[in-house]
């Protein structure tokens, strides 16, 4: 997927916040649980010092008692009414009698035994140690009363009536002469009409006898509170004291004795030892710590619970406060980076999307455009680069359009000028076509002119051959000498004629390149020597030597056409016997030639006229005839040595020669190895 | 003279000359008919083939340059013709170049003479050659 840079910054900020907000949660959550941590922790360490203080002051209340049961006094009392019940016959019935009496007495009234228990010595002491000096010290009561028992359990001193005469039979009464001493939890005392303990004390002599029991009994409400259990730590703190049944017997808030609380959650989560958590309760939520009463010194306890709880707006307003300050610092913090995300956007994507639709406009080809950007910073550089560059690019566009443009005009006016001279020159090729054409035309009239003329010279002359060899050959009758020998010297005159006219032929065939040439390899040894044996006969009617010169052994073959190799070599020697004198030789050869060209030699050497220094240019020129055989009236075309040397140039070869006027002539030429 | 001899050798032979030279060809004729041959003469292509159809000759002397249907023709349609194509054919012509000797023995010419080469004598020479 594909990201604008704006996106992408955008979402690297989304990403910082939401690590940031997390980490900030993280730490709140952590700074509320040390901080629920530290405020439980102090709150339990606050319990206990309040349940202790309890248990102490419970502790100490039994230390007072026991100390004030070895008052000299109450124990002479009570070792004096001990003996007396020592000497009775029937104790129990004596107690059981006197105790009937004593409940029916009614609750308003005062039997005498009463009113000698509540008013004798022993019983004012009781009243002063448990009553007057509680008030006296903190204004208000603690005890709410208090009896000694002599050790069968009957009353010997009150300060005031109580219920029953004989105790022996409760449970207090037993356990504190068993056990020493006897707490009993708070219960409503339905005489005094109050909510009290009793602490039970059993009195021993300084022999450790039993001689009795004390029993006090304190105002719950008023022994709380003369302990002061007050330590509050915050506004809302609250304290609360349950019996280990979950009955509320104290609270620093108003409340109802003896409520039931065991159907509560923090009475719930509060059973097992001690502890603190945070629990809802109606609509606040609380940090309660709790603790268990474990007793002091010999006082077990009496597994009270005591629990502190405040409410944790309170307790956590400082992390209350951290969240707050935090909630505005994120949204200060997230309007910060929208802003900057915003100013990022018009400082720098901003100017590159401008850059980026004006390279855009520059790359479809639009040159002129040009980046306005007021800021120095990079980007700024940036467009100030680009603009540079496109102020270039336009320049060397628009210099190479120019370029372009003047190239296309001189082209232009190339083409126009090479149009200009192509005209021309189809104009002059095809007026030289046209000449061509008439050269040919005429070169072709002439060849045919030549062909047709030969070519009808030889049917009349054929007619008068062949009558010259019929009349010669008798068949016309026989013929006298003088007959046949003029004949016989036209039949030489017309040989001459048609010589003629196969030379003019041949010319004419050379010229239309209609003369076949057929090549296949060739002994040139056995040319001359065909040639030799052709002309044998001329030679002889000449008186010349002709002579035949080969090498002894064979020379290697040529390639050739042999029939106009054989004419041109025999115009060679006829041109030689008919410029010889008679005497003089003719000599036809043929050599290895070893020079610049590989190949075989054939010469024709005669003794004849020569050639004048000054013609030896045009020899083998049509029709030429040097000057001194001209003069000498030998019969002759001019055309043989024509057709010979045209002959050897389709042979590559060239027919040369060598002449000295007056002392003969040695015409030559040399043709190449056939190749394989 | 040996004509008596050469005349009663050939008396069967029968040589049609097709000519348009008249001088020419009546030379021809009397020199083949000094020599006993029975001679015919034609001075066109059309007479000649009026004579080959008339009575098939033994030997045919042709020219090749004729007024009308000339020589070629006259060849090709004696070889066309299952009746005339066994009949010799003898070309008599100035034409002497190797293409038109090519052509003509191409054509079914038993000989191509080339009329400047060849004085009469040689001509019955070789006749009498090929009708012995």
């Amino acid at each position: 997927m594909k990201f604008s840079i704006g996106a992408k910054l955008f979402l690297s900020f989304v990403l910082i916040l939401f690590f940031g907000g997390a980490m900030g949660v993280y730490f709140l959550v952590v700074a509320e649980r040390a901080l629920q941590n530290a405020v439980g922790q102090s709150s339990l360490f606050l319990a206990e010092d309040l349940m202790e203080r309890i248990d102490k002051d419970i502790s100490d209340k039994i230390e007072q008692i026991q100390l004030y049961t070895k008052d000299n006094p109450l124990q002479l009392a009570l070792e004096e009414s001990n003996k007396f019940f020592e000497e009775l016959k029937d104790i129990s019935g004596y107690i059981a009698r006197e105790d009937e009496a004593w409940r029916a007495i009614p609750e308003n009234e005062l039997s005498p035994l009463m009113r000698d228990l509540i008013e004798n010595n022993i019983s004012g002491t009781l009243r002063q140690e448990f009553l007057e000096f509680w008030q006296q010290k903190y204004g208000f009561p603690v005890y709410g009363e208090a009896f000694v028992t002599n050790r069968y359990g009957v009353n010997i001193a009150e300060t005031g009536r109580t219920s029953d005469y004989y105790q022996a039979d409760e449970e207090w009464w037993q356990r504190a002469e068993q056990e020493g001493f006897f707490v009993s939890d708070v219960e409503y005392d339905e005489s005094a009409q109050t909510w009290t303990m009793s602490l039970g004390v059993r009195i021993d002599d300084e022999q450790g006898n039993f001689l009795g029991v004390l029993k006090a009994i304190p105002v719950a409400e008023k022994l709380f509170r003369q302990v002061e259990l007050t330590g509050k730590r915050y506004q809302t703190t609250e304290m609360k004291l349950l019996t280990k049944d979950g009955s509320l017997i104290y609270s620093t808030l108003p409340f109802e004795m003896f409520e039931d609380l065991s159907s509560k959650p923090f009475f719930q989560q509060a059973r097992e030892g001690k502890g603190f958590f945070v629990s809802q309760e109606k609509e606040q939520k609380r940090l309660f710590a709790y603790t268990r009463s474990t007793g002091f010194r010999d006082f077990p306890g009496l597994q009270w619970v005591l629990l502190i709880s405040h409410d944790t707006q309170e307790v956590f307003s400082s992390i209350q406060d951290l969240k707050r300050t935090l909630g505005v610092g994120g949204i200060g913090l997230l309007a910060l980076t929208i802003f900057f995300v915003a100013v990022l956007t018009r400082t720098i994507l901003v100017p590159l999307r401008k850059l980026m639709s004006v390279a855009e406009y520059i790359g479809k080809g639009n040159l002129s455009m040009r980046i306005n950007l007021k800021s120095r910073d990079e980007i700024g550089q940036l467009a100030k680069t680009f603009n540079e560059m496109a102020v270039k690019l336009q320049e060397s566009h628009e210099s190479m359009e120019n370029s372009v443009q003047e190239r296309t005009r001189e082209l232009e006016q190339r083409v126009q000028d090479l149009d200009r001279t192509a005209k021309l020159l189809v104009k002059r090729d095809f007026e030289f076509m046209q000449a061509n054409e008439f050269l040919r035309e005429m070169d072709e009239a002439k060849s045919r002119f030549v062909s047709i003329a030969a070519h009808q010279l030889r049917t009349p002359l054929s007619g008068v051959e062949w009558t010259l060899q019929m009349l010669l050959g008798g068949d016309f009758g026989k013929l006298r000498k003088e007959q046949k020998d003029v004949l016989l010297e036209a039949y030489g005159i017309l040989q001459r004629l048609v010589a003629m006219i196969k030379d003019l032929l041949s010319v004419a065939h050379i010229e239309e390149g209609r003369m076949a040439f057929k090549f296949s390899p060739l002994s040139l040894e056995a040319l001359c020597k065909k040639v030799f044996e052709a002309s044998v006969l001329a030679a002889e009617n000449k008186k010349i030597t002709l002579k035949l010169v080969v090498p002894s052994r064979p020379l290697p073959q040529i390639s050739g056409d042999t029939a106009n190799l054989a004419m041109a070599l025999q115009n060679i020697v006829d041109n030689a016997i008919s410029y010889t004198r008679e005497g003089g030789s003719v000599e036809i050869g043929a050599k290895r030639n070893n020079g610049d060209m590989k190949g075989v030699r054939v010469f024709v050497r005669d003794t004849g006229v020569g050639i004048p220094e000054d013609q030896k240019a045009l020899v083998g020129q049509k029709f030429f005839r040097a000057d001194n055989v001209a003069r000498q009236k030998v019969y002759g075309t001019g055309l043989g040595l024509y057709i010979a040397k045209k002959i050897l140039e389709r042979h590559d070869g060239k027919l040369e020669f060598e002449s000295k006027e007056g002392k003969g002539s040695t015409f030559f030429f040399t043709l190449p190895f056939s190749q394989e | 003279m040996p004509m008596a001899a050469t005349r009663k050798k050939a008396i069967s032979s029968d040589i049609l000359i097709i000519e348009d030279e008249q001088f020419l060809c009546n030379l021809l004729v009397r020199k083949l008919e000094n020599s006993g041959f029975r001679v015919r003469g034609a001075f066109d292509g059309e007479a000649g083939m009026k004579a080959v159809e008339e009575k098939k000759p033994g030997l045919i002397l042709l020219d090749l340059l004729l007024p009308g249907m000339d020589g070629w023709e006259v060849l090709r349609r004696l070889k066309g013709d299952k009746r005339f194509q066994d009949i010799p054919v003898f070309i008599i012509s100035n034409l002497g170049e190797p293409g038109d000797i090519a052509r003509g023995k191409k054509a079914g010419a038993v000989e191509y003479l080339i009329k400047a080469e060849y004085s009469p004598q040689q001509i019955v020479e070789k006749v009498s050659h090929v009708l012995s």
